[in-house]
């Protein structure tokens, strides 16, 4: 089981950390913010047990922050030397973070937290209850740091004496749990990718009617007005090239767009219900988690399945959950390989890969990776983009087409009256557009 | 293994359908055409207010090395000094170098701090701020290379620094061992509190929240704990058997008044002679019920119980204790279960000047506007102007406009954010704003955050607002201006170029 956060990470976290009664497990790919490192402080003087894993690097050692505070109240740090780093950090998270043995938090805090940390990655957490999940994280972070199961009394925390457990898994064992966390990775990004985007076909349509009509008469107006000026003005011709191209392609998507329903708008407890049912599937038919055989079609439900949510079409989502259930695909276990069906994460440990085994690993974090870099860059494109910044940031999307209304108006007023003023004769230049 | 059989190549297909071709087309043209229109009514409006452009520019625009220089008489250089827009570099701040305030930059903690950057204006930085500079890039390297410069005294109190017990032994003669002591960054253990005993100052490492405070810590230096600040220090978790230990030495007060104890009831009987029980009676985390209140029913301070904010209150025990609670405590205490109907029930019992200010009154509950009226002549105006909780509205400031604390409306968040949920448009905003202009305090209106500033309210408010205090907070999209056009409109407040002629393109 798992969930998504992709806003206020911080957040999520602190009240994680607030909530958490025993051990606190964190594993930093570069290096710790202050704002988590003073978190852990604080878990401490509460009595947990708090470890802590990052590198060993001039960054850390010479950072702002005085390590010594948390060893000198009891908390452990491993220092990870610089040679291991290469063999599994590139895909790690940017932090795991382990929660009383029940919870793991894995990805990346908001630049506001973490501005040192790898800029590539997206921010975004999520979190993971899974039992075997949450073991496996243990044992790739307790082996890497070589601290092993730390034994906790936690009524009397303070005073702990450290009983060391060593379990060593082995490169292998790492490398599926990695896939494992890329795998979710990549489908947590996906659904927040789609949200972003229904939430961007919502606005479109609301902007649509709100605007449109006038949107249009502008764009023309403003066309028609460069036209005449380029006739005067031989500088003008390449502007009026533009705005004619402009109102060109508007009305080519108007033409398009007009086919495609608006989407529904949703309350708050239908739209946690489509979220929860988009996931359910995602995890269902998701292309990267059925087997080869059943590539073709799990490609065409997720396709509907995207198109459904975007929509926030609950019907044909249930119905798509029907055509799901019917289809019957067999899903691919987390960290499971499908170039290497054997290789289960506790079996890889103990089966010792051969290594043709190992490079097909390999290969598939490669492409684990690529396939979530390219999913980041496409929901950072989404987030960057006008759009998005306009309908985050506005609380009342009326008031603000409100006030567009307005501006478009009076732009356009002042087009229509520069045409009257300026117009050399009746012909209308768009008459030949 | 070809590149289609990979995992997260059939995504990559799908994903790229999930917006439609055309909407995404569309809101890119509407996008780039609304900034165009945007673009050209965020110029329209700063040259109607050129004085306003100058703030925002001021305080929000990355103001290049050519616009410093072509506008250096108008810029308040000290406020820049500070600014977070400004790209800093070490050529910027050479360039300007006898224009800045130093002071300021040594604060500023968005300066790119090096070693280079101390260096290159060793003499113009004030030492003694920049040593309390959380931005800087702390190292013993850094500390080594500038230590005649630095201000100990003050980097004794800074809790950034790479605290180590190296760095502190190899500069004993440098530190403030006052400022050391109350410093909670630094990796206190039983080693570096024994090995500078003498030099501490145990009031301050009493009060440290940073100090591993345990029973075994508490014992080693039993002879040196300054006792009534170790009570008060927030991080000590003092059972039983530790209160015991030391129960000469405890400040019992300070104890009494705290909350991270372990309290029950056996603990309370444990030291009944020792509890001060007026604090006791304030304490919200005792485990408060009834069969407490009656068991030490004669210790209690009546009037700091009911001033007592633990969430055990109930209409029925209010009811059975009515001749013994202090009312006038009560009134303020946010903890009662309040209610329109509780606040009806005991009206005469009640101070209402501290009524009023009680945040926690029910006016967000049916009947809150019934209660407002109906104790009308009762109500401290002030208080209930400067609550956040009611439920503010253009109507609920309407219904008595002559009965509220202008001033203190003027300074209420809650009634600005309420209006700005409202999504009344901006004119109808506006036209509220202007209907009491006579009555707003302009100035506590200006650096009102809350309100939701936009050109048409400001334009509309204009002749009341001061600019220098909205600019402070709201940056009307100057931004999104290109350099050139804020030159241009600089260049007019200067007296300098004409603005050129409406250029509809």
């Amino acid at each position: 089981m798992t969930e998504a956060f992709f806003h206020q990470e911080w957040a999520q976290l602190e009240d994680a950390l607030a909530g958490t009664q025993s051990r606190v497990t964190l594993r930093c790919k570069h290096t710790v913010a202050r704002p988590v490192f003073d978190a852990l402080v604080q878990c401490r003087r509460r009595g947990l047990q708090v470890q802590l894993s990052l590198p060993d690097t001039a960054l850390n050692r010479q950072s702002a922050i005085a390590w010594e505070r948390l060893s000198a109240i009891g908390g452990h740090i491993a220092w990870r030397q610089a040679a291991s780093e290469a063999a599994v950090d590139g895909s790690f998270p940017a932090l795991a973070l382990v929660l009383d043995d029940a919870q793991v938090f894995t990805g990346k805090l908001g630049t506001g937290i973490c501005a040192a940390d790898d800029a590539s990655e997206v921010p975004g957490l999520v979190c993971w209850s899974d039992a075997d999940f949450v073991r496996q994280t243990r044992q790739v972070i307790d082996d890497e740091a070589g601290w092993g199961v730390v034994e906790v009394d936690p009524g009397a925390a303070l005073s702990t004496s450290n009983a060391v457990q060593i379990r060593r898994g082995g490169g292998a064992a790492q490398q599926a749990w990695l896939s494992g966390v890329l795998q979710h990775h990549a489908l947590a990004t996906q659904a927040e990718i789609a949200e972003t985007q229904r939430q961007m076909a919502l606005f479109d349509h609301a902007q649509e009617q709100s605007l449109g009509p006038l949107m249009r008469d502008y764009l023309r107006a403003k066309a028609q007005y460069l036209q005449q000026l380029a006739l005067q003005d031989q500088t003008a011709r390449e502007e009026a090239r533009a705005a004619q191209q402009r109102w060109n392609d508007y009305e080519a998507t108007q033409a398009a767009a007009d086919q495609d329903a608006g989407p529904a708008t949703l309350d708050d407890d239908a739209l946690d219900q489509i979220k929860q049912l988009y996931r359910k599937l995602a995890m269902q038919c998701h292309p990267d988690r059925v087997a080869d055989a059943d590539q073709a079609r799990a490609a065409q439900l997720f396709q509907s399945l995207q198109t459904s949510y975007r929509r926030g079409d609950m019907a044909a989502l249930f119905a798509l959950q029907e055509s799901v259930a019917r289809a019957g695909f067999q899903t691919l276990a987390s960290g499971e390989s499908q170039q290497s069906d054997a290789a289960s994460p506790t079996q890889a440990a103990d089966a010792q890969l051969a290594q043709e085994e190992q490079a097909a690993l390999e290969a598939r974090l490669r492409a684990l990776r690529s396939a979530l870099g390219q999913r980041h860059e496409a929901l950072e494109a989404l987030r960057t983009s006008a759009t998005w910044r306009t309908l985050s940031s506005q609380p009342n999307w009326d008031v603000w087409f409100a006030q567009q209304q307005q501006y478009l108006q009076g732009e356009l007023q002042r087009f229509e009256a520069e045409l009257h003023t300026h117009a050399p004769s009746a012909t209308d230049p768009m008459a030949h557009a | 293994m070809p590149e289609s059989s990979l995992p997260g190549s059939a995504l990559r297909t799908v994903a790229a359908q999930a917006l439609t071709v055309a909407s995404a087309n569309r809101l890119d043209l509407v996008a780039q055409t609304l900034d165009d229109v945007q673009q050209r009514e965020t110029r329209a409006f700063f040259e109607a207010h050129p004085s306003l452009l100058q703030h925002c520019a001021q305080n929000h625009y990355p103001l290049d090395a050519e616009l410093l220089a072509a506008h250096a008489m108008r810029w308040d250089w000290r406020r820049l000094s500070a600014s977070a827009a400004i790209p800093w570099s070490l050529d910027l701040l050479s360039q300007f170098e006898d224009c800045w305030d130093w002071d300021n930059l040594s604060k500023n903690p968005y300066l790119p701090w090096s070693g280079a950057l101390l260096q290159a204006f060793v003499r113009r930085w004030n030492w003694g701020l920049l040593s309390g500079n959380p931005a800087l890039p702390w190292s013993l390297e850094l500390l080594e290379a500038f230590a005649p410069l630095w201000d100990w005294r003050v980097l004794s109190r800074n809790a950034e620094l790479p605290w180590t017990g190296a760095l502190i032994t190899g500069n004993t003669h440098l530190w403030d061992w006052v400022g050391l002591s109350w410093n909670d960054g630094l990796p206190w253990n039983v080693t570096l509190m024994t090995r500078f005993a003498e030099r501490w100052d145990w009031t301050g490492l009493s009060a440290n929240p940073g100090l591993p405070l345990d029973a075994d810590l508490v014992a080693e230096f039993a002879p040196f704990w300054n006792w009534s600040w170790l009570s008060r220090n927030t991080q000590i978790a003092a059972d039983a058997a530790l209160l015991q230990a030391y129960a000469d030495h405890w400040d019992w007060t300070a104890l009494s008044q705290r909350r991270l104890l372990r309290w029950n009831a056996e603990l309370l009987a444990q030291f009944e002679p020792r509890w001060d029980w007026k604090a006791l009676s304030a304490n919200a985390a005792l485990p408060w019920d009834e069969a407490l209140l009656l068991r030490w029913e004669h210790h209690w301070d009546w009037h700091a119980l009911s001033g007592n904010t633990a969430s055990w209150w109930s209409e029925a025990l209010l009811e059975r204790c009515a001749e013994r609670w202090d009312w006038d405590a009560l009134s303020e205490n946010p903890a009662l279960p309040w209610s329109p109907a509780l606040v009806a029930r005991w009206a005469g019992h009640w101070d209402w000047d501290r009524l009023s200010w009680n945040p926690a009154l029910p006016w967000a509950l049916d009947g809150a506007a019934t209660m407002l009226a109906a104790h009308a002549d009762r109500w401290d105006w002030a208080g209930l102007s400067q609550n956040e909780t009611m439920p503010w509205s253009q109507a609920w400031v309407d219904a008595c406009p002559d009965q509220w604390d202008w001033e203190r409306l003027s300074a209420n968040p809650a009634l600005f954010t309420a209006l700005a949920g409202s999504g009344a448009a901006p004119d109808a905003l506006a036209a509220f704003i202007l209907r009491y202009a006579d009555r707003w305090n302009w100035a506590t209106l200006s650096g009102q955050a809350a309100l939701p500033w936009s050109q048409p309210l400001y334009r509309q408010c204009a002749a009341h607002a001061f600019a220098h205090l909205v600019a402070q907070h709201q940056d009307f999209g100057v931004c999104a201006l290109p350099v050139e056009v804020v030159g241009v409109l600089l260049a007019v407040l200067d007296g300098g170029d004409t603005l050129p002629g409406a250029d509809f393109a």
